[in-house]
């Protein structure tokens, strides 16, 4: 049962750092729209896909994404 | 009456079907309007499909398509100073990279978030767009050398939304941070409270089958330290609260928060817990700290988020950034905030002038609705004031500034509204009352429980004390009625009204009267073609077309009656007598289009008799140099709701009246045409309110739907003002609600949803008193530890907060209809899309 000794105060450094994840993530913005996000799944993403095939030639930056 | 179908695109009934008709996905669709028609073409021309399947609701109506040059403001590097930056985010290594956010007002759901994105990633130059559903912003990232803003306006209104640019807003800024740190706060202890649970549960598991002393201590001390962020940081709001509320009551015990016994109850716990960490005697309660901070802040978090309505953009009219200064025979462009007392601008027609100022030379004529609600332009010559905000219509005028923008009328106007937002007020409703009441008497039950127990001699005494505390805290009666409202607010703002004072709701279930104003309330407010006399052998069309090439030139209200003519002619050479009319050539003649006497002086042809008359609106003749081309009568129409929401009301049993300032004949034609009974006309402001308090003295109940200043006494009056879409700002701000939209249908939202929330709130302020009156006594009597306390009364304002929810969608009140017609008419929040 020694282990829990540590175990424990690593699952609280863990959860600390998650905090801090956290943290960083709601003041970056992350958050700020909290309605449009659960229905992201709905829409398809291929026409973008599609569209930066042609562009790829002048836009090396958006290939990236492929 | 004909059935209607409702505009694919928008929703809004169509008066002319078969006429816009668009194919979608195989199946022919009827638009409203060529703006909506040209729009959904868009569209499907993206290969965007998907947009009308996803969407949830009708898009907003599609303005008039405007040319190009109306967006090149957006590229003027001056103009751009107050809302473009170069881009700060290293996510994208693009070197001089600019990024602005634009306000769309229209987004409405996530498929209109995910067309604006998908069609702007196909722009040349632009690196990314963010489109934020909660607050209708825009975030563009692009480059100027490959791309000009101008471009990226232009995309957004042909499909269908409009934008500005966001120019944050100080209260604006304060409740977005506020948002993040309720959020933080709320992550913050639901992570703890789920770290401090699992600990528990090795307690608890530990309680029965034992546990090693070292080991509870040392689990103990880990639960210390995941409660430190709850009590201290996410616990924080309800501390400052109860010091808030300590210091406003000033010994006026019955006016205590509820903030007072839970601040409290989380001291006593949080301090007696690290006792007992060094004693290693009595009970530990981190774990029921954790859960009551938590579900107290989530209750919060939703009843606040849904209180938050987001009206940020409904006061702005823009000042235009730039002006045209005048200055030894030669015009430069400056910023109009560089503009300074005495110096002379010249305002071109059709331009929003930039601030106050004396006119010097020039006439024209301009439109003061921003302060007056008359949209009837007003004659501006040398020696007249002009104020900032209002529109010149067309001419070109040379004003000297006599108050530069920061003094001006409107931003004096702009800076009392915003006041008056933010000192607005609170009145303490009842249950707040009630609720500091409560709070008063569970403090005391709190002290005599601990007193009789420590007179027992029994160890638990603390235990039990919390646990009154806690049990019995009055949030949810405190909680009851404001998320019912809140939700009930957002889901009437989603409907199209803003709801501005908190007793609308309160009071609208008694409501029993409704009362309207005639010009811009029932009507349009908005000159509309009602007959055309053709006098020439050309085809009515052509001659039209002729109209419209010469009104293309135009910014007085009689345009928008051809608005909706399209034409290739163009007129060239086009002059304008201010209140006359106006002559230009179209195909090497000359033409005049204007009053009978303005013509007359043009063609020396007798004048054609014409059968009707024309006695409410105007009369606008059309001339070459040779005949008489045509006579057009325009008159304001109704509504194409107005008589379908009338209709209802009367289903409903409310009386309805009309009280106008207009002439007899044009109210007495419109009340028949609508099915009202009572109506006045010729009536001053004055005689609308004596007329009103009459009505309110027998016994009435009165909603007063309304526009423009001269409405202003009558709807403070009221009790219930509703303040039209484009009335005037002072109407809006005295008013306690507003209509969003062109229509009255929201009104009908407004009755069927007040009388669905009262119920919500009698629901939950029974649950809550009958909550907290069974659970205090069995408290007191110690049968309720702490944990299941903190679970008991956060549950019950959770409860609470839930069945508030359900108000966040309106039923359309169609359901409730017998007549089908009046049911063909009203506007579906989901339209059909088999």
């Amino acid at each position: 049962m020694e282990s829990i000794y540590l175990i424990i105060p690593v699952a609280l450094i863990l959860t600390f750092i998650g905090i801090a994840i956290y943290l960083w993530a709601v003041n970056s913005g992350q958050y700020d729209d909290l309605e449009r996000h659960a229905s992201q799944t709905l829409f398809e993403d291929h026409l973008d896909r599609s569209d930066t095939d042609k562009t790829d030639q002048t836009d090396n930056s958006k290939a990236d994404n492929d | 009456m004909t059935r209607h179908t409702d505009c694919y695109h928008c929703g809004l009934p169509v008066t002319d079907p078969g006429r816009w008709q668009v194919t979608i996905d195989g199946c022919a669709r009827d638009m409203c309007c060529p703006s909506c028609k040209m729009v959904a073409e868009t569209i499907l021309a993206g290969g965007f499909n998907e947009y009308y399947r996803l969407r949830t609701g009708t898009s907003g109506q599609a303005a008039p398509e405007q040319n190009r040059n109306s967006f090149t403001r957006y590229d003027d590097h001056l103009y751009q100073a107050e809302f473009v930056r170069a881009t700060t985010s290293s996510q994208t290594q693009q070197d001089n990279e600019l990024e602005a956010i634009l306000v769309v007002e229209d987004i409405h759901c996530a498929a209109c978030c995910w067309l604006i994105e998908q069609a702007l990633k196909r722009l040349d130059g632009l690196s990314d767009v963010i489109v934020n559903l909660s607050t209708h912003r825009v975030t563009v990232y692009w480059q100027p050398e490959r791309l000009l803003l101008s471009t990226i306006m232009q995309q957004l209104q042909q499909l269908g939304f409009t934008a500005a640019p966001y120019l944050p807003h100080l209260e604006q800024t304060r409740t977005e941070s506020l948002n993040r740190q309720q959020l933080l706060r709320l992550g913050v202890a639901g992570i703890c409270m789920m770290q401090v649970g699992m600990l528990s549960i090795a307690l608890y598991a530990g309680a029965f089958q034992g546990i090693a002393a070292n080991h509870e201590h040392f689990i103990n001390k880990l639960a210390f330290f995941f409660t430190l962020p709850v009590v201290f940081f996410a616990a924080r709001p309800f501390f400052k609260g109860a010091l808030r509320s300590i210091l406003v009551a000033r010994g006026n015990l019955f006016r205590l928060g509820m903030d007072v016994p839970i601040s409290l109850a989380i001291v006593a716990a949080f301090f007696s817990s690290v006792a007992t960490l060094f004693t290693q005697q009595g009970e530990v309660y981190f774990d029921s700290i954790c859960m009551f901070v938590f579900l107290l802040t989530l209750a919060r978090y939703l009843e606040s988020r849904a209180r938050q309505q987001q009206d940020q953009q409904l006061y702005q009219h823009p000042v235009p950034a730039t002006c045209e200064l005048v200055s030894d025979q030669q015009t430069l462009t400056v910023a109009t905030t560089e503009l300074q007392n005495g110096n002379h601008i010249c305002i071109k027609p059709g331009a929003t002038i930039p601030a106050d100022g004396i006119v010097i030379d020039g006439s024209s004529t301009v439109n003061e609705a921003t302060f007056s609600g008359e949209q009837a332009p007003q004659h501006k010559r040398p020696g007249d004031n002009v104020y900032a905000s209002t529109l010149n219509c067309d001419g070109s005028l040379i004003v000297e500034v006599t108050h530069c923008q920061q003094q001006s009328r409107f931003a004096t106007i702009n800076r009392l509204m915003e006041n008056n937002r933010l000192e607005r007020p609170q009145l303490t409703p009842l249950i707040d009352r009630i609720a500091g009441f409560f709070t008063f008497v569970v403090l005391c039950i709190a002290a005599a429980t601990a007193y009789y127990w420590l007179q027992q001699g029994n160890p638990h005494w603390l235990e039990i004390t919390l646990a009154v505390l806690v049990v019995s805290c009055p949030c949810a009666l405190s909680l009851a009625t404001p998320s019912s409202l809140a939700f009930c607010h957002r889901a009437l703002r989603a409907a199209g009204l803003l709801v501005q004072s908190p007793q609308v709701i309160e009071r609208c279930t008694s409501i029993n009267h409704v009362v309207f104003d005639k010009t811009g309330t029932l009507t349009l407010g908005k000159p509309h073609l009602t007959q055309s006399y053709f006098f020439s052998e050309r085809p009515d069309n052509a001659t039209l077309e002729l109209a419209k090439a010469l009104e293309n030139h135009s910014e007085h209200p009689i345009a928008l009656a051809f608005a909706h003519i399209h034409t290739d002619l163009v007129a060239s050479g086009v002059t304008i007598e201010t209140g006359q009319g106006i002559e230009g050539t179209i195909n090497q003649q000359r033409y005049r289009l204007g009053n009978a006497a303005f013509c007359a002086t043009f063609c020396h042809q007798r004048q054609p008799d014409i059968t009707g008359t024309n006695p409410h609106g105007s009369t606008v003749w059309l001339v070459c140099e040779q005949q008489w081309l045509a006579c057009f009568f325009l008159a304001d129409s109704p509504r194409p709701d107005s008589a379908a929401v009338i209709q209802q009301l009367q289903q409903q049993g409310k009386r309805i009246s009309i009280m106008s300032g207009d002439q007899h004949d044009a109210v007495v034609q419109l009340a028949t045409e609508l099915g009202i009974e009572n109506a006045t006309a010729n009536m001053s402001p004055e005689q609308k309110s004596a007329a009103l308090q009459a009505l309110q003295n027998s016994g009435e109940q009165v909603l007063m739907v309304g526009d423009g200043i001269n409405d202003m006494p009558v709807l403070s009056r009221a009790d219930i003002s509703v303040a039209m879409a484009n009335a005037s700002d002072l109407a809006k701000i005295g008013s306690d609600s507003i209509l969003l939209v062109e229509s009255l249908q929201p009104l009908l939202s407004l009755f069927s949803h007040s009388e669905k929330t009262r119920k919500v709130i009698r629901q939950n302020i029974t649950w809550a008193i009958t909550y907290n009156f069974t659970a205090l006594p069995l408290a007191a009597c110690g049968l309720i530890p702490p944990w299941l306390a903190a679970l008991g009364m956060s549950a019950s304002s959770l409860l609470v907060t839930a069945n508030a929810l359900r108000l966040k969608t309106i039923n359309m009140p169609r359901a409730n209809t017998t007549d089908t017609t009046s049911d063909n008419n009203l506007r579906s929040p989901m339209p059909d899309r088999a």
